[in-house]
């Protein structure tokens, strides 16, 4: 018996029309617009006198890449060069079309991937897309979320349309249970030390399995996020009745139409008889906290073991790129993680800033101090996590063990604050560790909210079980 | 909609090296600008200009060389255009003039860019890439001949053959002057419908935006 995926199910639904190569033209649902990918089309099309094709109901825009996150921040303020000026543009672009913008003091503002689930904006089995990389970090509302170039995005505001091409399936199992201190963050970081940046691409991956059934949708978000390093631009994770408590909170429509909706998604999720063109799969049951020690996501270990020797490390070009993410990072083959010193810590980004990631690292650091000449510094991901941690005391803790406590947007995930962390080493809860990605020279080391929090405290690489007396 | 491209012969710009990044094609301290248009001036603007924000040619870089500030061909190396994502980098080459990318392979986002900005991406061989570098660099005046229906290029009228891939879908979209954004123009009476099919079966599609549920 043949069944069909989520992902098929998502793609038939939209496509109009076929084209060559495996193409299709793609009704597009919704967009989600920042300032320095969206602003681009609409300030055209100001200029043009064209009329946007999608709907108001259709767009929800918002600043967060060069947007401050000072506590004391204006409407327009940033750090980065031209920024003001592409806030302020995306801001007078939404109020001359009619575009919902969520201005910054506002509780919906926030890192576009993180606002709008918050907001109730993604939908099971829609299209969605934003000019951004990391756009399939809501596809774990079972919605084909994919990022697209500034182009795209005026063809999708022309047409509510895109053509695309057809990506291969990828199921990644996940199954066993997380230990204490153990987040979908490190799955996500394990995937990639064991199947490195190139594993989805030309796939739609698909995670799925008895241990991402048992997930937040928070801690979904956080395995989709990463997804982006994992060589695609599409990740799912079939709604079920998390996906759907969360929309009941979430989405403004009526009662009845939310559960009129559920209804219809609930027939959304992958058939039992269905195939992949790949499929994966990881026993999580005795997985460690994970960190990275060098320049791309999949140069990880477990946050007890040592750095590799890049002589042990396959062909010659993955030795020549090991070799010189040591030189960057300046570590040795052999060093023991854990005894690397930090001289920052942040927790923010798309990745890692919601409630439950604030609450992790809260978890640790309460009644501790973040080390000597540590400088530690968190942007929750949104105006509204950062209200609801601030109610739950949250904001207290951080900055008793000596957090900054910022206000929401990118802010350094990309080095947007300023060159605060130029030659430093940083523990950060962000998806990339690229060469000058969060400064110049600046060497990140990924890892999960409670691992950042453990490494702030003792000023060194910290497995975060030692200090939640997990071991 | 860009010109179509089906034979071009134009002067081509030699920088035959392997990951010539976007950052290079347009730097940070460019990417100010509010509109997709008007990017030409910001090309290569790290080593074209001698003062930076100033923008005085440097005599010493080879676009600011006649009769290389005419080129509308590149001829670069392995991974062109890899780095950051920006599409800017597309917009530079495109808005400077440029209509055809050589290089020897490229980075994947950056050559989706250059199909939806109207520039065409030609792969071709270390070996041809490099004979033709030298050939440009001996007589530059001659030009490159390039043609899209064929699937060749040749410097000069007379010169050696060479093949280049091109994936046919985009050849075509190239050779009639479209964009994607032309042929979904041309669907545009199908997407509708099956935007409206969508929304009426799933009223909830429109639960979004300022107006809230009401905003039907
Ligand atoms: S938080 Fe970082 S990764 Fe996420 S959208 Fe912003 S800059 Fe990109």
């Amino acid at each position: 018996m043949s069944g069909t995926t989520l992902f098929e199910k998502i793609w038939s639904a939209h496509q109009v029309g076929e084209l060559p190569g495996g193409r299709a033209a793609l009704v597009i649902d919704r967009m989600t617009l920042h300032e320095l990918s969206g602003g681009y089309a609409l300030r055209d099309m100001e200029t043009s006198g064209e009329r946007p094709h999608l709907r108001s109901d259709q767009i929800f825009a918002v600043a967060d890449h060069a947007m401050s996150t000072a506590p004391d921040r204006g409407p327009h303020d940033s750090l980065s060069p031209g920024g003001s000026a592409m806030i302020a543009s995306l801001e007078q672009s939404c109020r001359i079309f009619g575009y919902r913008y969520a201005p910054p003091d506002d509780e919906a503002h926030g890192i576009v991937h993180v606002a709008g689930p918050e907001q109730g904006f993604i939908l099971p089995g829609t299209t969605h897309v934003c000019g951004d990389s990391h756009t399939c970090t809501v596809g774990a509302f079972g919605a084909l979320a994919f990022a697209v170039g500034s182009t795209e995005v005026a063809t999708v505001l022309r047409r509510s349309a895109l053509i695309v091409q057809r990506p291969k399936t990828m199921r990644i199992t996940l199954t066993g249970q997380l230990g204490p201190q153990v987040f979908s963050k490190d799955v996500a970081l394990r995937l990639l030390a064991e199947h490195g940046v190139r594993l989805a691409l030309g796939y739609v991956i698909e995670f799925a399995g008895p241990l991402v059934e048992s997930l937040s949708m928070e801690a979904r978000m956080t395995l989709c996020n990463m997804a982006a390093e994992m060589g695609t631009r599409y990740a799912l994770i079939a709604p079920d009745d998390t996906t759907f408590d969360y929309l009941r909170r979430t989405v403004p429509a009526s009662p009845e139409m939310i559960e009129a909706a559920i209804l219809s998604w609930r027939g959304l999720g992958t058939d039992p008889g269905a195939t992949f063109d790949r499929e994966i799969a990881l026993d999580v049951g005795s997985l460690v906290p994970q960190v990275s020690w060098g320049t791309t996501p999949q140069h990880t270990v477990g946050v007890d073991g040592s750095v590799p020797d890049p002589v042990a490390a396959g062909d010659a070009g993955t030795q020549a790129g090991a070799e010189r993410a040591l030189r960057y990072m300046r570590l040795q083959p052999d060093q023991k993680l854990a005894s690397v010193p930090i001289d920052a810590a942040f927790i923010g980004s798309c990745t890692n800033a919601r409630l439950s990631d604030l609450r992790a690292a809260a978890a640790i650091l309460k009644g501790r101090k973040v080390a000597a000449g540590v400088r530690a510094m968190c942007t929750p991901g949104s105006m509204k996590i950062r209200a609801q941690a601030e109610t739950e005391g949250l904001d207290a803790v951080f900055k008793a063990a000596g957090f900054e406590w910022r206000k929401a947007g990118c802010s350094n995930c990309a080095g947007r604050e300023g060159p605060i962390w130029a030659d430093l080493r940083v523990i950060s809860s962000t998806n990339r560790n690229f060469e000058n990605r969060q400064g110049p020279g600046t060497r990140t080391h990924l890892a999960s909210p409670a691992t950042v929090a453990a490494s702030a405290i003792t000023g060194r690489i910290t497995d975060p079980r030692s200090l939640a007396g997990a071991i | 909609m860009p010109n179509p491209i089906t034979r071009l012969h134009a002067v081509a710009l030699p920088l035959l090296r392997d990951n010539l990044d976007t950052d290079e094609l347009i730097p940070v301290s460019e990417n100010t600008r509010s509109s997709m248009s008007g990017w030409g001036d910001g090309l290569f603007a790290g080593r074209r200009y001698l003062d930076g924000a100033g923008h005085t040619p440097d005599p010493g870089f080879i676009l600011n060389q006649a009769p290389y500030d005419r080129a509308e061909i590149i001829v670069s190396g392995g991974n062109f255009g890899c780095g950051s994502s920006r599409e800017s980098a597309a917009w530079a080459l495109r808005d400077y003039g440029f209509k055809v990318v050589l290089a020897i392979s490229f980075n994947e986002t950056f050559k989706r860019n250059c199909i939806i900005n109207g520039l065409a991406p030609l792969a071709i061989s270390r070996d041809d890439a490099e004979r033709l570098a030298a050939n440009i660099g001996r007589d530059p005046q001659t030009g490159v001949f390039v043609d899209l229906e064929s699937g060749t290029l040749r410097h000069g009228e007379h010169g050696t053959e060479m093949k280049f891939q091109l994936d046919p879908f985009y050849g075509a979209l190239l050779m009639s002057g479209r964009t994607e954004d032309d042929m979904l123009g041309a669907l545009q009476p199908d997407i509708d419908r099956r935007r409206e099919a969508l929304v009426g079966a799933e009223p909830w599609l429109r639960s979004g935006g300022l107006a809230g549920p009401q905003s039907l």
